[in-house]
């Protein structure tokens, strides 16, 4: 069995005559939290889109646990997009409900005790939240299940830094360690002492994929830092 | 995970439309009840000072059925466009296509919801018609009414009367896949979605209404009749409508579902 939970070959992604994926080569190791960084535009939601199945490669290969994207990765992976994705004629409740019904890897109990923590009342209807407390609610559905890979596409951009603290500690405390977490931010400070490894990307092209400890030996300073340096205006 | 996905397809929409058909069923009764009133010495636009109130209430009740008539088909075309196109290609698709499902059961559910809808919107019209109508007669007049129209008709009622109802549940379901597979067409496109999917409906419709007129309507189709020059009779003309219709219909159904499947399969792209 591979050691890899992702694996992806030369990806390509072009939108039109725009090349967004620009031949990717990246593996993930199993039981690892991965950076995904990159300034806006760089090609990050388009990754995770594509390993999520909501859109198709325009050439290489990418296999999550082995597989082709599809119906079985898709019951292994756990996606948090960078927008509400949920309809908003739902209570809490309801998408509890939905989570249950189509997810076996769902954990209820884990959902209504993160809910109860954050004091998210399950039968408020979500047209009466606030987006950053909508943004809450997916992000404890989505850690809520016991998924083999998750991918988080800017999970703290939205909110505020208190509730940022909260995600953060709510993503650490929901890793289980065969588990993969992938999450994509440009706002590196905040969660760089959670990450493992890291990977830049800049223009569709992987400028560096480096384990954290390697890189603060290495260069001797933050990730922070080295982003802002490579990334530099 | 089907009838799943059937059960939050008709939670999603069924308060729009209850309301809708409730307003109709409601605004029939009290149209029924205003088209008793005598006001045939009214003459309502010369004596506009002295309006008189029983004429003016015929007048508006009569207007606003009409408007909540006209509604319903608007709110119907309108939930299937918005249900496919939002929930599958919208930001909800995000959630819809992260599913472990296989996207045929995505599209077969909203298929089967949305004409359901369309179904029992016409059959509340129907009854709603039929209220308001049938002011002064009982209900035995009017099954006996029904039942000379019918006797005095050629075929097998029961038999016909099922397969047009087949015919009309067939056909609302390809108006229906004629619309998400346009919608997908249209996604198939960089820019213009919108457009592009709007151009394709016109496309299939310009095929589907030649097909209508050249081989389901048109009674020479049948090639035995033509040769021998058998001039068929009206109810002969309506069970070879019904059947090519059938037939024709399915085919419809089987094409747009493939290719909407396909694409969705194959060449989804939620940019």
């Amino acid at each position: 069995m591979s050691e890899y939970i992702l694996e992806c070959g030369n990806l390509i992604k072009n939108y039109g005559n725009k090349k967004v994926l620009k031949g990717i080569n990246l593996s993930f190791a199993k039981g690892k939290i991965i950076g995904l960084l990159g300034p806006n535009g760089s090609g990050k939601t388009t990754f995770i889109k594509i390993a999520a199945g909501l859109l198709k490669q325009t050439g290489g290969e990418i296999k999550i646990d082995n597989k082709k994207i599809g119906i079985e990765t898709k019951a292994i992976v756990s996606y948090l997009p960078e927008r509400t994705y949920l309809e908003n004629s739902m209570r809490v409740v309801d998408t509890i409900k939905f989570f249950k019904d189509f997810y076996s890897d769902f954990d209820e109990v884990k959902a209504l005790n993160m809910l109860q923590k954050l004091n998210i009342n399950i039968s408020d209807s979500l047209k009466t939240m606030s987006k950053g407390t909508k943004e809450k609610v997916q992000l404890i559905l989505v850690m809520s299940r016991n998924a083999k890979i998750y991918f988080l596409d800017e999970p703290i951009a939205g909110v505020d830094p208190a509730a940022r603290d909260y995600i953060i500690n709510t993503i650490i405390n929901n890793y289980n360690e065969n588990s993969t977490i992938v999450i994509s931010t440009h706002l590196i400070s905040d969660i760089e002492n959670i990450l493992d490894e890291v990977v830049f990307i800049k223009n569709g092209e992987i400028t560096l994929h480096k384990n954290v400890d390697e890189i603060r030996e290495e260069n001797g300073k933050s990730i922070d830092s080295l982003f802002r340096e490579v990334f530099k205006c | 995970m089907l009838i799943s996905l059937i059960k939050y397809e008709f939670k999603s929409t069924y308060k729009i439309f209850f309301i809708l058909y409730a307003l109709v069923l409601a605004f029939s009764f009290i149209n029924r009840f205003t088209m008793g009133f005598d006001i045939s010495g009214i003459n309502y636009w010369s004596s506009y000072i002295n309006i008189d109130a029983r004429a003016t209430a015929l007048f508006i009740f009569g207007a606003l059925y009409a408007f909540l008539l006209i509604t319903t088909v608007i709110m119907t075309i309108f939930i299937t466009i918005q249900r496919f196109y939002k929930n599958i290609l919208g930001d909800t698709g995000y959630l819809m296509n992260t599913l472990p499902l296989r996207p045929w059961m995505n599209i077969f559910s909203k298929l089967f919801v949305s004409t359901f809808w369309i179904l029992l919107g016409m059959f509340v019209c129907g009854i709603s018609v039929v209220i308001l109508f049938t002011a002064g007669l009982s209900i035995s007049d009017i099954l006996k009414g029904i039942f000379t129209i019918f006797s005095e008709i050629n075929i097998d009622i029961f038999i016909w009367g099922i397969k047009f109802l087949i015919s009309t549940i067939i056909g609302q379901a390809a108006n229906v896949m004629i619309v998400y597979c346009s919608i997908s067409t249209g996604h198939l496109f960089n820019s213009h979605k919108k457009l592009m999917a709007f151009i394709t409906f016109l496309g299939i419709m310009i095929i589907t209404n030649y097909v209508s007129s050249t081989l389901i309507f048109n009674p020479s189709f049948n090639f035995a009749n033509f040769v021998t020059g058998h001039v068929i009779s009206g109810s002969e003309w309506f069970c070879s409508v019904i059947n090519a219709s059938i037939l024709f219909n399915i085919i419809y159904i089987a094409v747009t579902f493939i290719i909407t499947n396909y694409i969705l399969e194959n060449k989804l792209n939620l940019e």
